[in-house]
């Protein structure tokens, strides 16, 4: 059985919804510390890392229109924080992401599982949708804005030629 | 009540408002035109509901569509309202996958050919001219080479790609004999494959909220008007011949209103159209507008959805479907000789799959051999297809007495389908089937989905006579000078195909007859 992950304030209960946080904002601290923690997500499975600025616009999405994730993302660093006092780094962060034990669908109902559900979560699908499905040999995604359609490089993974049937008919 | 005059009214804000508006500003920039839609406005092209779409899968205007409890299926065959519809500003465009293919010939002559339904009283050739104009304003990416049906115009733009996993089922479609497609879509230049198509970030599919509001923002249409949570109550008239206002609420205020019309047009769609034609009873129409002859939401015709899925043991080129719409199809089996049998069917493939949720096992705390283990473990793909479906008088659609959540009447489906519809279901699923195994794919379901009114049409249709239906060939409703229906509900019979295309169509062949009639 996985252990409980993180230490007192990780584990504090609060209720489900989003934490407030609408009247602050995040400090440059904060930032680099998400930005950190969105970097690790890549690290461990993906490897692509070069989205600093949609991840920006990501984030400020999240915080500039309500409901606003501030409170969310104060919360996330404060955890990630603590993970990194209890286990070191990096192995704060491996167990964050590999080894956290909490299931997907469950309710948030402690400060570290709203970090999990609120920003782990939803940064992974950002890191996928941007850039780390190539490593999984993609050349498009959903979510993924590569460019226009008219490129000369084809937008996905396409067919190989074939013979047409009504080629075919004509031999 | 509140008292407004214009020289067109329209009710409801899809591609059928829209398209006839912008063909009638376009002859006359300064008409007066009031469009009228029940649901709200839900702002586009915004980049947080964009970004919840992509991480939370959840789209801003959700809560638009039909929800458990405000509607009744009371037929035999059960009938599902999910994700049929979206009731906002911009209709049901908000939400559609672009698909434009044109109808064919025969779909036009379905009674003169099968003896069954009815025939429609324009033919494909008075349609196609419209087609062209269709599909350039909705910028269809086609196919020039293909030769699925006669046409005077190229493409406006050049189709996309069969994609890799496309390649498979290609193969399989030669081995038996079916002709390989690229499937026809709507997508402006801008498009930039996101994905995310039912909820575009940049506005690169066509939409009625789009379409109406670059013509809200052009300075030159000083007298269009939009009104959102407005829905129409009743259709009003001075005598039999003439309608003279639309009543409704302003749901904002509680006020309720009328608005003053020459022309008035109901493009509320198949469900909502025939409803209000019902509703609007009087001592002219005691039966309701239109409804003389018991015709009005009847002959209830949408597309059965047919699928079959098949897997194989592995998925060594990593390959997961790259964009969000089908781009391989094939016409081969919409064609008279099966429409004679019973019904045609247009094949696609699934636009979801291949795929295995990377994202989703990563949230699970997989590592990487973790997650690269079921990617490359199977891989499973689907042909599906939409059956030409066969309207029946005893399929109705009707209002109940209590409201839904927009101020429209709830909607009851009186849905039936004969015993030997199982059976025509049974020979197709055999032939889509066996391009399955001819990928030497294992079969794991072989099915059809709840029905539903995804593009639900008839329900108004089209007819010569009174007697044959609610509208006449230039969509007027019979026995009325100024009421027109436009919407999918005048089709006489569907096709194997997406409607939308051909309601594009028909909504600029109709605005083209407004403008002469007031020339």
């Amino acid at each position: 059985m996985t252990e409980i992950l993180g230490g007192e304030y990780s584990n504090t209960k609060v209720s489900a919804g989003l934490l407030p946080g609408d009247i602050q904002q995040l400090t440059a601290y904060e930032m680099e510390m998400l930005w950190r923690l969105f970097q690790e997500i890549g690290r461990t499975r993906s490897d692509s890392l070069n989205i600093r600025s949609e991840w920006l616009e990501f984030v400020e999405a999240k915080t500039s229109v309500a409901p606003s994730y501030t409170g969310e993302y104060s919360n996330a660093v404060s955890c990630a924080a603590e993970l990194l006092r209890m286990y070191g780094d990096p192995e704060g962060y491996r167990r964050l992401l590999l080894d956290h034990g909490m299931a997907p669908d469950a309710s948030p109902l402690t400060r570290i599982a709203h970090c999990k559900t609120y920003v782990v979560n939803e940064f992974i699908r950002v890191q996928v949708a941007k850039e780390g499905f190539k490593s999984w040999k993609g050349s498009n995604y959903k979510g993924y804005i590569g460019g226009s359609l008219y490129n000369r490089k084809p937008r996905a993974r396409v067919a190989e030629p074939l013979i047409r049937i009504a080629e075919a008919e004509g031999e | 009540m509140k008292r407004r005059e214009f020289e067109v009214v329209f009710i409801g804000s899809g591609v059928a408002a829209s398209t006839v508006a912008k063909t009638i500003l376009e002859n006359n920039r300064l008409a007066s035109i009031l469009i009228l839609d029940a649901g709200p406005k839900v702002a586009a092209r915004d980049r947080r509901s964009w970004w919840d779409y992509l991480v939370l899968d959840r789209r801003p205007y959700d809560y638009c569509y039909d929800q458990k409890g405000e509607n009744k299926s009371a037929g035999k065959t059960e009938w599902s309202f999910d994700d049929g519809r979206v009731s906002m500003y911009g209709g049901s465009t908000v939400h559609w996958g672009g698909w434009c293919r044109r109808f064919k010939p025969e779909d036009f002559e379905v009674y003169s050919r099968t003896g069954t339904r009815a025939d429609w009283p324009i033919c494909y050739d008075t349609l196609e001219p419209y087609y062209c104009r269709a599909e350039e304003y909705l910028s269809v990416c086609g196919d020039d080479s293909e030769d699925w049906v006669k046409r005077s115009m190229p493409y406006p733009r050049p189709p996309f790609p069969w994609t890799a996993p496309d390649g498979e089922m290609i193969a399989a479609f030669e081995k038996l004999g079916i002709k390989p497609g690229k499937l026809p879509i709507a997508r402006y230049r801008k498009c930039m494959t996101t994905g995310t198509c039912k909820y575009c970030p940049f506005g690169a599919r066509f939409s009625g909220q789009i379409a109406l509001d670059e013509l809200l923002a052009d300075g030159r249409h000083t007298n269009l008007e939009v009104l959102h949570n407005t829905p129409a109550a009743r259709l009003k008239g001075s005598s039999k011949r003439r309608m003279e206002c639309v009543e409704y609420l302003d749901a904002r205020t509680g006020e309720r209103c009328e608005a003053y019309a020459t022309t008035i047009v109901a493009c509320a769609g198949s469900y909502e159209t025939p409803k209000l034609l019902q509703s609007s009873t009087s001592r002219f129409w005691e039966n309701g507008i239109g409804n003389d002859h018991d015709l009005v939401g009847r002959f209830i015709s949408s597309h059965p959805f047919l699928i079959v899925t098949g897997e194989r043991g592995d998925n060594a080129e990593e390959w997961f479907q790259e964009f969000d719409f089908p781009t391989l199809m094939s016409r081969t089996y919409d064609t008279p000789e099966l429409q004679a049998d019973g019904g045609k069917i247009f094949l696609f493939k699934d636009r979801t799959q291949p795929n295995v949720d990377i994202a989703a096992l990563m949230i699970q705390g997989k590592s990487r051999p973790e997650v690269d283990k079921p990617v490359r473990a199977k891989r499973t793909q689907e042909i599906q297809a939409f059956l030409d479906d066969r309207g029946r008088f005893e399929n109705r659609v009707s209002a109940l007495p209590a409201p839904n959540r927009f101020g429209l009447p709830q909607t009851q489906i009186d849905f039936t389908r004969p015993p030997e519809f199982q059976n025509l279901i049974a020979k197709r699923l055999d032939l889509m089937e066996k391009i399955i195994l001819a990928m030497d794919y294992k079969v794991t379901r072989k099915a059809v989905r709840t029905q539903s009114g995804h593009h639900m049409t008839s329900t108004c249709r089209m007819g010569k006579r009174p007697e044959d239906g609610v509208v006449d060939e230039n969509l007027r409703v019979h026995g009325t000078d100024n009421l027109f229906v436009c919407s999918n509900a005048v089709f006489p019979t569907g096709s194997a195909v997406n409607p939308t295309l051909t309601l594009t169509a028909m909504s600029m062949r109709l605005g083209d007859y407004l403008n002469a009639e007031v020339a």
